[in-house]
């Protein structure tokens, strides 16, 4: 009797288990690399599929040198996922596409920006939307986010070390990819013009001189050489911009229930992945290439980003729930700011 | 005292002169049998259609030559370059090897053996990165002082075929470093400009005497690196240098065709690569360059079959490149298979 009723329960554990693994259907995922297959997005990927297949989904990977069509491709329902810089993201979740919202990680401490405590910023930011307590936030409507890595800081390269302060910045020809409204939000605030500009030809356009400031991760510096735009003259400037991250979206009605949250804790565990990459293009360019700004133009940028950034969150470009945690972190991390004691942001 | 002095001296810098001597002596000589090792020995090498053997020489002697050539004061940069290009083929086979388990464990759901597997394969690709990076290093320093020119600004004038062919394969293998550094999670650190570099580089040397290969690496960079392709015909460039490559027993830019269309996911076109590579009607292989030939297959083989293995479970059947499991055979013209069946 005894061995009966083991054995009934047996098999009943053996059908639960069953009905509890999710059956794996082919999911179709939209990667944006700029170097398609060859790539460091696409590479990572490739692990990730592995990884997915025990959340029980089966990835079938495929790449898109181009942004815009992976996302319209997405968008249209021919891939099930899509994996792209949070410029095209945001459009599918605001609060996670704000994390490289202008300044909302930069850390700064004497007059400096603390690059290791800019980085703990995105890093904190990232656990915390990894977390199933984030999942309605990290859902909207029938998308969710199912990771979000690091693609770096965005710092100015600059044609002439004389522009060395926000007032310089005016009547400057500055380089603006037309899709991302927080770009053209700054570039018009500094009293710049901007100069229309894609992937694809921003590092050209700076090289030749057609424009004099461009926007770019360290990661643009070897592979675009950029060096050339800086020639003997120019430099970057050690002050980020933002913080650019890579987001993973799916269309949830085609995932298993649970897997968005899964996979955005698998990604939360590959931060230190991601950040070996970009350490390794930051220490490419060399020390002479960087500039770093006075103390009391570090405050200038600072607040210049944090107004920016509050009118493209009253806009709709930004989150404002988003920019109050990056801010609660940023005061997690460093206390002493000034900022910390007052209510904006909150 | 005074005269002692002056005799020691004269002594110490005597002594210090004949072993100067000696080592310039030395270092001549060392030089001079680089110089025919180069000019002699490695022409009938390249006329050996055997990879598997040409990778492991190199690997298991490049200790001997490359060590034993610099204790004697010689410079075996050029012949360090082409050992090291040779031996990246070995650790890139075992690597594709580990990518193959990858891929047929991972169809088959078998989470542990496949990411395995991939480790295996990223440590693979960290060791081909590095020889890869070096051969390019070493080409370049070496061809550099002995042309004085700025690779990637200016262009050298070849004294020799020898020195054009390692420009080439070394240029090649930087390009292949930066792609399989980026595929080991960037163990190594190639610097990523070593890309348009290249590019430029390529121009130097003449694409109808090289098999098609300085356009069609060209191209490989055109179609990867962002703004690169605008104003050029990245596909038709491939076509031109498949049939330059085609008619000298060459096939290096099929390959790079292939490798160019699996980048961006161009699932017809690398297809059409492999196809074409199958096809080559009254192909015949260099035999002054059979080891360049025949490493352009063993390469073209390893791309089909990461692309069997993905799709089907197993790596491209035996005799079975260019031709895939969803294509029909066409029944030869005039047959009809109810007639063959009545």
């Amino acid at each position: 009797m005894t061995m009966k009723i083991k054995a009934i329960t047996a098999a009943l554990g053996v059908a639960l288990m069953a009905s509890a693994s999710p059956a794996l259907a082919k999911q179709k995922v939209c990667v944006f690399d700029i170097l398609g297959a060859g790539g460091d997005v696409f590479n990572l990927s490739k692990d990730y599929v592995l990884a997915a297949k025990g959340l029980g989904a089966d990835l079938h990977l495929e790449a898109f040198t181009d942004e815009k069509i992976a996302s319209e491709n997405f968008k249209t329902g021919q891939c099930d996922m899509l994996v792209a810089t949070s410029f095209r993201t945001r459009a599918y979740n605001s609060v996670a596409g704000s994390i490289d919202a202008l300044g909302a990680a930069s850390v700064v401490k004497d007059g400096k920006v603390d690059m290791p405590l800019s980085y703990e910023v995105v890093k904190r930011t990232i656990q915390l939307f990894a977390g199933d307590k984030a999942d309605a936030l990290m859902t909207q409507g029938n998308y969710q986010v199912a990771g979000i890595f690091p693609f770096g800081a965005a710092f100015l390269y600059v044609k002439s070390r004389d522009i060395n302060s926000v007032e310089k910045l005016a009547g400057k020809k500055i380089a603006s990819f037309d899709y991302d409204s927080a770009q053209k939000e700054m570039i018009s605030k500094v009293g710049a013009s901007p100069v229309s500009a894609d992937i694809s030809n921003f590092g050209a356009k700076f090289n030749n001189g057609s424009v004099d400031i461009i926007a770019a991760p360290a990661a643009a510096y070897k592979p675009l050489e950029l060096y050339k735009g800086l020639g003997n003259s120019g430099a970057i400037i050690r002050f980020p911009v933002a913080v650019l991250t890579y987001q993973l979206i799916v269309n949830k009605s085609k995932f298993p229930e649970g897997f968005a949250q899964k996979s955005r804790d698998y990604w939360a565990k590959k931060f230190p992945a991601g950040m070996q990459i970009i350490t390794n293009a930051e220490k490419g360019i060399p020390n002479g290439a960087w500039m770093d700004i006075p103390a009391a133009d570090s405050v200038k940028y600072t607040i210049l980003l944090r107004e920016s950034r509050i009118g493209l969150a009253k806009g709709g470009s930004y989150d404002p729930k988003a920019l109050n945690i990056m801010k609660q972190i940023r005061c997690s991390v460093n206390r002493a700011d000034s900022e910390c004691a007052t209510k904006t942001e909150l | 005292m005074i005269k002692a002095g002056i005799w020691r001296v004269l002594a110490i810098s005597g002594v210090v002169a004949v072993a100067a001597g000696c080592a310039s002596v030395e270092r001549g000589a060392t030089n001079l049998a680089i110089n025919l090792i180069e000019r002699r020995i490695i022409p009938p090498q390249l006329e050996i259609d055997d990879v598997d053997m040409a990778c492991r020489f190199a690997t298991a002697n490049f200790p001997l030559i490359s060590g034993g050539t610099r204790a004697f004061g010689g410079d075996p940069q050029l012949l360090e370059s082409l050992l090291l290009v040779s031996s990246a083929a070995c650790s890139e086979q075992r690597a594709v090897e580990e990518e193959l388990r990858y891929l047929r464990a991972s169809k088959q759901n078998n989470i542990e053996e496949a990411q395995d597997a991939r480790i295996g394969q990223k440590r693979l690709l960290e060791v081909t990165a590095r020889r890869q990076l070096r051969a390019y290093d070493a080409m370049r320093n070496k061809l550099e002082a002995k042309y004085n020119f700025q690779y990637g600004e200016t262009c050298p004038e070849f004294e020799r075929d020898f020195d054009e062919l390692s420009y080439l394969l070394g240029t090649v293998a930087g390009l292949q470093a930066v792609v399989n550094d980026i595929a080991s999670q960037q163990m190594v650190g190639v610097p990523t400009d070593i890309a348009p570099k290249s590019e430029r580089a390529l121009k130097c040397i003449s694409n109808a005497k090289w098999w098609g290969v300085p356009n069609a690496a060209r191209a490989v960079v055109w179609s990867i690196l962002p703004g690169a392709s605008e104003g050029k015909d990245v596909w038709g460039t491939f076509r031109l240098s498949m049939l330059i490559g085609e008619r000298q027993g060459v096939r290096l830019s099929h390959v790079m065709y292939g490798l160019s269309a699996l980048a961006v996911g161009d699932t017809p076109r690398f297809r059409d690569a492999t196809k074409r590579f199958a096809n080559v009607k009254d192909f015949k292989p260099s035999q002054q360059y059979a080891l360049v030939e025949s490493l352009s297959g063993a390469v073209m083989t390893n791309l089909s079959d990461r692309y069997w293995s993905e799709n089907v479970g197993t790596r491209t059947p035996v005799g079975s490149m260019g031709k895939y499991w969803d294509e029909e055979a066409a029944m030869p013209e005039g047959m009809n298979v109810d007639d063959l069946l009545n």
